[in-house]
């Protein structure tokens, strides 16, 4: 699993950023557990297109649909989005 | 299945897309510039916009301008000073979209205006009384939306414009929810400035709308330069509509703004009414009962409180957020959350005032299909809260 890209999409009145991240393939049950070990995982898989949410030991967060290429993340620091990046990188494929 | 109509109307008639590709594929029409075309385009859509808020042609002029928030920076900033060396005193209320407050406030903050706010009540309603209390001496101007963004209460214009002009006071109206969805006759109410944008209840597209301003007030224009007339002189024009409408307009919009206009009137606004209700009624009484979902609107209107049919969600161990983006994503439903651009209003109605509410709105074009859609959506969320 890769991170294609990355953007801005809002500036929130907090001073936090939301960006919408792009993937090389589509999140999968196994990626979206993975990233369950970073952090608290929500994740609802009775909805039609399943939704999960995690958010990581600071506060960050990370949001989407099982299936999609793209995931919303709520991001405080410049910080949290390398470590976003990491946790993506150091995915098991 | 989109459900964000007070943002922003779709998907636009045929008649509209039309519009716009006729008026592509002819000369340019240039108004007052040599005009290469032989449609009148502006000119009829300034007729039709005065027949539709049955306003008199002695007494109204219809100004276009690029949205409904130009149109109410053009009122605000332009209003002429009582006396140059104090500030200008407005009234406004809590309930207002930031088209209002933002421009307000700035001109408290650079000394020119000292703004008083009336309340609403949990349903978004100003009383006049309210209103009446902040009157001053030196009150220049009230300024209020005819129809809340976030409620859809329905403000007594009639009242508010008899108190205004009984104290001399201008009034400025914010139509932008209003106009295209309820009947408004400036015949009947008459206002300062009535303002609306092209692209919710009228159907157009953005980067339209505009004000219909009666021609005893004289405002400072907004932006200065060409008009296509009086072009010798180094000043503005003062003719109507050319003084504030410098620089070529937009006739792409504005045609698609007449063809939006007559879309309503075909379908009238008795049937908008009526299928925007069913679809509340609808999603009120599916959600209405359950533990986890929280209602924030009009819940009974009477002949002195009407709306226009907006609900407002919140559900138990959701952010309004994440619910608006499950929607979209997992079940292809537009709607919006957030305070909508109306910072204030949440902490009268009981909504959270940093995460405000998941809005719902409505058009005729709606159906009950997509409504069980959105409410089983909704209450599947609930459920697993």
């Amino acid at each position: 699993m890769k991170l294609l890209s990355s953007q801005a999409i809002e500036t929130c009145f907090d001073g936090s950023l939301i960006k919408e991240i792009t993937f090389d393939s589509p999140t999968t049950e196994d990626f979206i557990l993975y990233l369950g070990q970073k952090g608290q995982l929500s994740y609802f898989k009775t909805f039609a297109r399943p939704f999960y949410k995690v958010v990581f030991p600071t506060a960050f967060y990370l949001k989407g649909v099982e299936g999609n290429f793209s995931a919303r993340a709520h991001l405080w620091t410049n910080e949290d989005e390398i470590l976003l990046q990491q946790f993506i990188d150091n995915f098991p494929n | 299945m989109y459900f964000n109509h007070n943002a922003s109307s779709y998907p636009k008639p045929n008649s509209v897309r039309q519009a716009i590709d006729n008026i592509l594929q002819q000369y340019p029409e240039n108004e007052a510039r040599g005009n290469h075309s032989d449609s009148q385009t502006i000119e009829q859509c300034r007729s039709l916009l005065k027949s539709f808020f049955q306003a008199d042609n002695q007494e109204y002029e219809a100004i276009f301008c690029g949205s409904n928030t130009e149109a109410l920076n053009l009122c605000l900033f332009g209003l002429p000073q009582t006396n140059a060396d104090k500030p200008t005193h407005i009234i406004s209320t809590v309930t207002e979209h930031n088209a209002v407050l933002r421009p307000l406030w700035q001109l408290e903050s650079q000394g020119k205006a000292k703004i008083d706010l009336a309340p609403c009540d949990s349903d978004g309603f100003v009383k006049i009384d309210d209103i009446a209390a902040l009157i001053r001496k030196n009150t220049a101007a009230i300024v209020i939306s005819h129809a809340s963004n976030v409620t859809g209460a329905i403000q007594n214009i009639a009242e508010i414009s008899a108190l205004a002009q009984k104290n001399n006071i201008r009034l400025i109206v914010d139509a932008a929810q209003s106009a295209g969805a309820i009947p408004i006759s400036l015949a009947q109410t008459p206002v300062d400035a009535l303002c609306f944008c092209g692209h919710k209840s009228l159907w157009g597209i953005a980067g339209t709308g505009g004000l219909m301003l009666n021609r005893q007030l004289t405002l400072q224009p907004l932006k200065v330069g060409g008009t296509g007339s009086q072009s010798n002189l180094k000043t503005q024009p003062t003719r109507l509509p050319q003084r504030y409408e410098a620089g070529t307009a937009n006739t792409v919009g504005i045609a698609a703004l007449a063809a939006g206009i007559q879309y309503v009137q075909n379908i009238s606004f008795n049937i908008i009414a009526q299928k925007k209700e069913e679809i509340y009624n609808f999603l009120w009484q599916k959600l209405q009962s359950h533990k986890n979902i929280q209602l924030f609107a009009v819940k009974q209107p009477t002949p002195n409180k009407s709306k226009i049919p907006v609900l407002n969600v919140a559900i138990q161990g959701w952010s309004n957020d994440d619910l608006s983006y499950l929607l979209q994503k997992s079940f292809s439903i537009h709607c919006r959350s957030g305070l909508h651009c109306a910072p204030l209003i949440h902490n009268f109605i009981g909504a959270d005032p940093l995460q405000g509410t998941l809005r719902l709105s409505f058009s005729h074009l709606n159906t009950l299909d997509e409504a069980e859609i959105l409410a089983n959506a909704l209450l599947q969320a609930a459920d697993i809260c």
